[in-house]
């Protein structure tokens, strides 16, 4: 679905790239985390896959993207819409329109699409988030949560076959996060969506993600499952990023001569990992 | 007012109520006394009253009911400039709080506004910058700052006025755990001074690992009072607000923990560590443990 291959690139007007030869391929119906560092180029790789990088943003592109088998760099954004939804961390900077109707059909409009078939994509759009009967609602009106919904329901209605989110939890509280995550997760699972999710919530990735990327200074450094990439304690102590607790307990237990057998990577594995060993 | 001050109160929020002008009934009765040294985080979901409780204790707000007071006076008889020395808020987003044009004209502004000497106020902005580490970004214009030296930039310009008690409103929100972590090094370091400090936060791991005492908001009224270790044991009620203690903690206490909860994964860890050498003991003297049965019923 994703074919990302030695891409490269470096903003306008400065030298150090952001991105530096990074190559993988995602199939279709994939939950995809991407991890890392902040300024580690996971956002600069969310925008490479519409085009907006380098298409908006300008600066050195090298290498090259194809997402459902369309060059990011050869198809302009609108064409590259249908095919991946992007939302953004902050809600509020993608919604303008008066009512969530309007500003779910927006996008829709933009491509072209006939009006029954507007009313139809938002329907189903606005059902899918949770937001029936929200319709005529203002967007600025609504909590973070419901904002952050109201942008999925956006790109959703385009009915694109990939959806890249970008920490698109991290500024709301833990009410607007679970539902927001909650609905990622069944784009995955109900609908089928090839899912690309950039996120600091390791817990969540350990629960859903069926594949982590690992990013640290522009370069891919691991790419496996959630279990292989939190059992890597040294990787991930170099970039900085802290694997679930149920991970660091075992590590750390390890260290002090408890034979952990399996590190567990979710709540449910811990309860069973360290019962066994507290029975033995 | 003597009174207060001889059991130690720093702040005390009595009965407090307010209604934003638009209706919104936002505190409906909040009771609270805050002691000076105390290391305080206030939790609860968006709507619950946290961040119109934290603006009452400066003044920012003025209850519709009840009263607040700050060292014994009752706030609607101070200025915000003169609470503002006592009890200093630092926003969730530095943005909101910096506009000059270098960060040293920045930490300055506040101490002009307050009417101090230009003496005391090089002084003053010299021992801030020197206190958050800033003396070699003090030329430059915060913009050009890194989130993290703007948050401390916010936090000197607050500091400037040596408050004895800081606000912080979600100090750690849109960074990551070694942005958040450094920002928290400088809190704890303003406590370790002696200051008195309130945080608002979403972040259970961070009450978990700093806050000597977290008071969980609820529709307005504090649902919880009390130290992390006593509040975390109420898992159900916590779950019901939408708050979620630190894995550990939910992990220790399926595994049968007992009485004061579990705070961070080296709490956790000793606690495994003496446990398994219990059980192993029990064991070999034949008897049986009980700490982990249920789970193999």
């Amino acid at each position: 679905m994703i074919e990302v291959s030695r891409l490269s690139y470096t903003y306008p007007r400065t030298v150090q790239p952001v991105l530096r030869e990074i190559s993988f391929s995602v199939p279709a119906g994939q939950f995809l985390a991407i991890i890392g560092p902040t300024g580690a180029g996971k956002s600069t790789l969310c925008y490479s896959f519409n085009g907006a990088v380098p298409r908006l943003f300008g600066g050195d592109f090298q290498g090259s993207i194809r997402v459902s088998g369309l060059d990011t760099y050869e198809n302009e954004i609108p064409v590259m819409a249908q095919h991946v939804g992007l939302v953004v961390q902050n809600a509020r900077n993608q919604l303008f329109n008066v009512t969530v109707e309007s500003e779910v059909a927006f996008g829709c409009e933009n491509l072209g699409m006939a009006p029954p078939h507007i009313r139809e994509a938002l329907q189903e759009a606005l059902a899918f988030v949770g937001l029936e009967g929200y319709e005529q609602r203002q967007p600025s009106a609504l909590s973070g949560g419901q904002q952050q919904r109201v942008a999925i329901a956006c790109v959703l209605a385009m009915k694109p076959e990939v959806l890249v989110l970008d920490e698109p939890t991290s500024e709301l509280d833990p009410v607007g996060s679970e539902q927001v995550m909650g609905v990622i997760a069944r784009l995955n699972q109900e609908l089928g969506k090839t899912v690309v999710l950039v996120t600091h919530d390791m817990e969540f990735v350990a629960q859903y993600a069926g594949r982590v990327l690992v990013l640290s200074q522009g370069a891919l450094v691991s790419d496996g499952t959630p279990r292989e990439i939190f059992c890597q304690e040294e990787l991930l102590g170099r970039v900085q990023i802290r694997p679930p607790q149920v991970c660091q307990a075992a590590f750390a237990l390890r260290k002090r001569g408890i034979p952990i057998a399996t590190v567990p990577i979710t709540l449910e594995e811990a309860r069973r990992v360290f019962a066994e060993e507290l029975h033995g | 007012m003597a009174d207060l001050q001889s059991q130690g109160a720093i702040i005390q929020v009595e009965a407090v109520e307010h209604t934003y002008p638009n209706g919104v009934k936002a505190l409906r009765g909040a009771n609270l006394t805050i002691c000076p040294g105390e290391y305080i985080a206030i939790v609860g979901q968006n709507g619950s009253g946290k961040t119109t409780l934290a603006k009452h204790l400066n003044g920012l707000l003025r209850p519709t009911a009840g009263r607040v007071l700050v060292e014994g006076r009752d706030a609607l008889q101070s200025h915000v400039s003169q609470l503002s020395r006592v009890v200093g808020y630092v926003f969730q987003n530095p943005d909101d709080m910096l506009f000059c044009s270098s960060v040293e004209e920045e930490v300055a502004f506040g101490l002009k506004m307050v009417g101090f000497s230009d003496r005391q106020i090089r002084q003053r902005v010299e021992e801030s910058l020197e206190r958050l580490g800033l003396v070699e970004l003090r030329e430059q214009h915060p913009f050009t700052l890194s989130l993290g030296d703007r948050q401390r930039a916010a936090v000197a310009c607050v500091l400037a006025l040596a408050p004895k008690v800081f606000v912080f409103d979600e100090p750690t929100t849109g960074q990551d755990h070694f942005g958040g972590q450094s920002i928290m090094e400088t809190i704890d370091r303003l406590h370790a001074d002696g200051t008195t400090i309130l945080m608002i936060t979403h972040d259970m791991q961070l009450v978990a690992e700093h806050a000597r005492r977290v008071i969980v908001m609820s529709e307005g009224r504090i649902a919880l009072d009390g130290r992390p270790g006593e509040a975390f044991v109420h898992l159900d009620l916590l779950e019901s607000l939408s708050l979620r203690p630190p894995q550990c903690t939910r992990l220790a206490q399926l595994l049968g923990r007992q009485g004061e909860a579990i705070l961070t994964v080296e709490q956790f860890c000793n606690w495994m560590v003496e446990k398994s050498r219990a059980n192993k003991f029990a064991a070999t003297k034949g008897t049986k443990s009980t700490c982990v049965d249920f789970l193999y019923e």
